[in-house]
């Protein structure tokens, strides 16, 4: 008989998130959002419409960009999930896309900011090659209310040409 | 926008997923990629007793091409279609060619965003059956038939069958869709996909699909297809602008007069995204733009 | 070299890119807050069952109304309750409240919450609530919907209107739209044990004022307060005024004695936030032979919602539609009725240009319908009647300093190549398919105006003025003390360059402080365009303070006249001389051997300026390019130019940024973003996947091209620049999608351009039948 978690009993629940085991429970209806800002203390991610529109909350799972506003926490046991915590070295230095973002003026309230870091990143890691146009459309995957995305663009494109040098 | 509780089964066979449908019915939601379901949860406008995730069961995303027609397991994300790479009948496995294998590509980049196509998928679409997606209107233009299991059984249901109203199937409680049968068409078809939206990845506020078949003696078409969303509840076929088409060679006119006749087929009802008479003109529009993107491609 | 006018990289990112930042959600550790909310439009409220706090609780604590107030003859005044008090008046109206240890079982508490409500018929739109019979949405107060009303004349304006050379008429709708901060609003309140003194952290934009009226309502001294508006996820306009969710805030934190937050989510954002610019414009114009605009006559309405907003009241859209109208042209007679009606919808409050980008629509839209009618093209009518002599005193007295507003039309003309445009047009509209049109809007934006300005308004609250603290510690560094509250602008760059050049230090050892009540002076916050204007002139005015201290502590250690003193590159120095020494040497002498200071010199080096100027005007012309499709109405910009006259740049990287962002506000007002209420008052558009904000997809590049007039009339040249890219964008796209269609004979005057809308028009100039 499949075994079913009750819906008012939080589940234990173990997270990989960026190279770290989350040991944390959590109701099945708990988002993975939810979970990596509230208990696993991850509170780059955001959220900024909870319908999968804006892209705020993105993340990696298995290096793919992925809403984790539309995933619950249970779904992404076993799973590699990499946040905007991770995208810095362990010394503190920062990605060549933070740094890109914030030569280019990629940011102004910031609250878009790590959706857009790691959706690119998501994208250059699987397209390192990826043309203007094709850069365009994945980026216009998430919202920014600020820049206008112009510079957000630029960013991205200076890391993909630099990569490619 | 938190969902309202419920309870959660990930089994790891299909088997497993079968008896826990059995069990629960209409309480129970199958979870593919959740992309459409989730924020329906969030929003508490779906709010499931019981969620099975189909996320750990083997065995449903493969693509293979079976007696002419593609199967597509529907946990195949939306990103697979993008380049469809399936299993032949000699076991090899090898990039989708002729007109079905470019015409999946051209649809797949509509559907959503990147994101959303890494997660999303082919047969939750389907059985989410809202009346604009795009895998919709394909498997309803193509005739695909589902494929439905349930514990000690599995039916086939054609598409004409299948969609019922919005969000609504002809899947039982207790049934799973496990694959999606698309026919291959052959080098003689020219398909087309045409689809406005507000906004890029937005669903479509009208969209439609062309396929015709044309006679290799005299170039004019002897089967036409046109399905369309967004006109009603579910993705509609429009026969007497088929029947137009029969016959004929194409071109401007001929598919001029068909979209004409589509945009008086159809009966629309409006709602915030576009009135009923504006739908009417989309129709025209896009039905014509599919027909003459079906003309110039590669067979 | 002067930092002032470099592109540095801004000091707010480090943290932001690292997803370091604290918004108000990441706080975390509070019970959480849900709102029970109105499901009708309008209603009388009978028992509410539940585990809910209502209006019932908050009077027995004797929590006090909010009241927006206008001095005016013409305005209705209210004492609006913090929870809805018998009756509702809109979908979303806050009626109860419900805390629960999760957001998701605060969700599950509210949905036990049961409201009978008896419902009323709704005043939705602007007709619908002028009309005769309307339901009123505050019968008790107020026989009609009119709350505000507006009217003025120039001598002589029927006079001129009848000896015009040509007449035009137009009528010109805007939709109503929704800020969209892509942070939603919230709030955050921890009261502590012992003392109970409250510490609320909101995503607000004016913190001093916030802490104010919440004080105000719990009848609690300021001291007991500290408001905090950590990292905001931008605002706007929609963090401004008070929200009544907030007060509720730290009333239940100090009632319960926990902490409790309140993050709002995008489907209260959308339908219950704040929502802005549903206005229509009716507008007579004369002009006389030589095309020049002598009279205009207006009727504005503003549909204002079912309350004011606090301070800022239900007068400003009207009112700013009032005195602004006349834009950047001159014109002699004016005559204007503004009115703001009342109607069973969400609030109004002030969104990134108010109303300029609805007056701006209507007087381009006048400049382009009329030129044809008088044989001239769209630029030669502008040449004709933009502003040229300055000072220029608009007909409802507003001063206008210097601006640019001819040179930047000639220059973006130039820039596109206008030439080349039209022949392009020509061989599209032969060739069928989409077809190209252009578009240009130039206009005059209001920034950096300080008391006197509000205080004509005659508002219950006067806001105005910018107070900045700065010193030095002894290690040579700057901290800034602002009363601004910046969220995302980049206003603690911009300011540490100023000062930076002023005390003749490096940007980098200069900490801006604000967003804190415990910690900066009593200021406004940031919004209008004025915190680069008010906070930085106060931060310029104090830095020459400080600099003349760190001069005179100089000039006692170097045996020189303080005259002499020259302050740069970390050093103080003898002018003509190397003779010198390091200003951290200087700062360490002011705080610990003030023995050595001049005497009666005060020890330490700490200032304090205030600013508050009257106001001065940017300028900028916007040209859009736009693609039509005559055949599903869809509009795609293909070219925005930009030539903006700011004043000085302090950081044009960051100016930059302000016109993209800003462009593409106004393009999204333009085609996409619409708040649709049914007729019954049911809000339509309460997911982003139906109010439309754009993605990167449905937006050009933005070419930006500078001019810089030096303003007298701010102390540091710089004029205000928040604003104008929203205000300016929508009617370049209006015009470019008219003129897209022209040869069809189309006439386009409602914003947004919705594809159903081209279409409709495309139809109706055609004689197409529909379907």
């Amino acid at each position: 008989m499949t075994e079913i978690s009750p819906a008012d009993v939080a589940v234990p629940v173990v997270l990989r998130v960026n190279g770290t085991d989350h040991r944390v429970s959590a109701e099945p209806r708990r988002t993975l959002a939810d979970t990596l800002r509230e208990d696993c203390g991850l509170t780059g991610t955001h959220l900024g419409c909870e319908h999968g529109v804006c892209g705020a909350c993105t993340v990696l799972l298995d290096g793919e960009p992925v809403r984790s506003c539309l995933l619950f926490a249970v779904q992404a046991q076993g799973a590699e999930i990499r946040t905007v915590e991770g995208l810095a070295g362990d010394d503190g230095t920062l990605h060549p896309l933070q740094e890109a973002f914030w030569r280019h003026h990629g940011l102004q309230c910031g609250f878009c900011t790590p959706g857009f870091l790691m959706l690119s990143a998501g994208v250059l890691e699987t397209r390192p090659d990826i043309g203007d146009d094709e850069l365009r459309e994945a980026l216009s995957s998430n919202l920014c209310r600020c820049t206008g995305y112009q510079t957000i663009v630029e960013a991205v494109r200076s890391v993909r040409d630099a990569a490619g040098a | 926008m938190k969902p309202a509780r419920f309870a959660y089964a990930a089994p790891d066979s299909l088997e497993g997923v079968l008896d826990v449908l059995d069990r629960f019915g209409d309480e129970a939601k199958v979870l593919s990629g959740g992309q459409s379901l989730v924020p329906m949860m969030n929003f508490r406008l779906a709010r499931p007793e019981v969620i099975v995730d189909i996320g750990r069961v083997g065995g449903l995303d493969g693509m293979s091409v079976v007696n002419g027609s593609l199967t597509v397991g529907a946990r195949v994300i939306h990103a697979r279609l993008e380049a469809p790479v399936a299993a032949m009948a000699d076991g090899r496995t090898e990039p989708l060619g002729g007109v079905l294998g470019s015409l999946l590509p051209e649809v797949a980049r509509f559907v959503g965003h990147l994101p959303i196509r890494a997660r999303g998928t082919f047969g939750g679409s389907i059985a989410h059956a809202d009346p604009a997606a795009e895998w919709c209107i394909l498997a309803r233009t193509l005739d695909a038939e589902m494929v439905a299991l349930r514990r000690g059984g599995e039916r086939v249901i054609a598409a004409a069958d299948f969609f019922e109203t919005v969000f609504t199937t002809a899947l039982e409680p207790e049934e799973l869709l496990a694959a999606v049968r698309l026919p291959i068409l052959g080098d003689d078809w020219r398909a087309g996909f045409c689809e406005f939206s507000r906004r890029a990845g937005d669903f479509a506020v009208v969209a439609a699909m062309t396929a015709v078949r044309l006679d290799r003696a005299t170039g004019a078409i002897s089967e036409a297809r046109i399905g369309v969303g967004g006109v009603a509840g579910v993705p509609v076929r429009l026969p007497a602008a088929e029947a137009t088409l029969v016959g004929e060679v194409p071109g401007a006119g001929l598919h001029a007069a068909a979209a004409e006749v589509a945009a008086g087929e159809v009966d629309p009802s409006g709602d915030l995204h576009g009135s009923a008479a504006y739908r009417r003109d989309l129709v025209r529009a896009m039905v014509a733009r599919a027909l003459a993107q079906g003309a110039g491609a590669p067979g | 070299m002067s930092w002032v006018g470099r592109s540095i990289r801004r000091v707010e990112d480090p943290t932001l890119l690292r997803g370091a930042g604290m918004f108000v959600g990441d706080i975390g550790g509070a019970a959480a807050v849900r709102f029970v909310r109105s499901p009708v439009a309008s209603g009388l409220i009978g028992a509410v069952r539940g585990p809910a706090y209502t209006i019932e609780d908050l009077d027995a604590d004797g929590v006090g109304t909010i009241e927006a107030v206008l001095h005016r003859p013409d305005y209705v005044r209210l004492a609006q309750p913090l929870l809805a008090r018998e009756r509702v008046r809109y979908v979303g109206e806050p009626v109860a409240v419900v805390v629960g240890d999760t957001a998701a079982e605060a969700e599950d508490l509210a949905e036990q919450v049961e409201l009978d409500i008896e419902p009323l018929p709704a005043a939705v739109g602007i007709d619908g609530a002028l009309a005769t019979g309307a339901p009123l949405v505050h019968p008790d107060e107020s026989d009609s919907n009119v709350m505000v009303a507006g009217e003025m004349a120039t001598p002589g304006l029927a006079e001129a209107l009848d000896r015009a050379h040509a007449v035009v008429d137009l009528e010109i709708v805007s939709g109503r739209q929704a800020a969209l901060p892509l942070e939603a609003r919230g709030s955050h309140a921890v009261t502590e044990r012992f003392g109970g003194r409250t510490t609320l952290h909101a995503s607000i934009q004016a913190p001093h004022m916030v802490r104010t009226v919440i004080c105000d309502l719990l009848g609690m001294p300021e001291a007991d307060l500290r408001v905090v508006a950590p990292d905001v996820g931008g605002a706007f306009g929609q963090k401004l005024p008070l929200a009544r969710e907030d007060a509720i805030v730290v009333w239940l934190s100090r009632r319960l004695g926990r902490p409790v937050a309140w993050i709002e989510d995008r489907n209260e954002n959308l339908m219950a936030s704040w929502h802005s610019r549903e206005q229509r414009y009716r507008l007579r114009a004369g002009f006389d032979a030589e095309a020049h605009l002598e009279s205009l006559q207006a009727d504005v309405v503003a549909n204002v919602g079912a309350w004011p907003c606090y301070p800022i009241t239900w007068g400003v859209e009207p009112l700013m539609a009032l005195a602004e109208l006349p834009g950047p042209y001159t014109l002699e007679h004016y005559g204007v009725r503004s009115r703001g009606v009342a109607t069973h919808t969400c609030p109004m409050s002030p969104y990134r240009g108010v109303s300029r980008p609805a007056i701006t629509l209507a007087l381009e839209r006048l400049m382009d319908v009329a030129a044809p009618r008088l044989g001239l093209d769209p630029v030669e009518i502008r040449r004709r009647n933009l502003q040229s002599d300055f000072p220029h005193t608009s007909p409802t007295g507003l001063r206008h300093d210097e601006g640019t507003y001819r040179e930047a039309m000639e220059l973006a003309v130039r820039h596109v190549d206008l030439g080349a445009f039209r022949s392009r047009q020509h061989a599209a509209r032969s060739a069928g398919g989409p077809q190209p049109g252009i578009g240009i809007c130039t206009f005059s934006e209001r920034t950096g105006y300080g008391t006197p300005a509000f205080a004509a308004r005659a508002m219950g609250v006067t806001p105005g003025y910018e107070n900045v603290e700065l010193s030095m510690d002894p290690s040579g560094y700057v901290t800034a003390r602002i009363g601004a509250s910046p969220h995302g602008q980049g206003l603690e760059t911009a300011l540490s360059q100023i000062v930076a050049d002023e005390v003749g230090t490096d940007p980098g050892r200069v900490r801006v402080v604000a967003s804190d009540t415990d910690r900066t002076p009593y200021g406004w916050g940031s919004f209008a365009s004025r915190a680069m204007v008010l906070a930085g002139g106060a931060t310029y005015l104090a830095a020459q303070q400080l600099a003349t201290q760190l001069g005179s502590v100089a000039a006692e250690v170097l045996e020189a006249a303080a005259d002499d003193i020259v302050l740069a590159d970390g050093r103080a120095t003898v002018a003509g001389t190397s003779v010198g020494v390091d200003i951290a040497d200087l700062a360490r002498i002011a705080h610990h051997h003030t023995q050595r200071l001049p005497a009666g010199a005060m020890p330490g080096l700490a200032v304090q300026a205030g600013y508050d100027p009257a106001g001065t005007f940017s300028n900028a012309c916007h040209v859009a390019e736009v693609d039509v499709d005559p055949d599903t109405g869809g509009v795609s910009v293909r070219r925005f130019v930009v030539v903006e006259d700011a004043g000085r740049l302090i950081n044009p990287m960051i100016v930059d940024g302000q016109i993209r962002g800003g462009v593409v506000q106004g393009i999204a007002n333009a085609l996409l973003e619409e708040i649709v209420y049914d007729e019954d008052g049911n809000i339509l558009t309460t997911s982003l996947m139906d109010y439309l904000p754009p993605t990167v997809a449905e937006i050009p590049d933005i070419e930006i091209l500078h001019l810089e007039t030096l303003s007298d009339a701010t102390v540091t040249g710089a004029k205000g620049v928040g604003e104008g890219g929203t205000i300016g964008a929508p009617a370049a796209v209006l015009n470019a999608v008219n003129d897209a269609l022209a040869h069809l004979g189309v006439e386009l005057n409602e914003m947004p351009a919705t594809p159903e809308r081209v279409r409709e028009a495309v139809r109706t100039a055609t004689g197409t039948p529909a379907g």
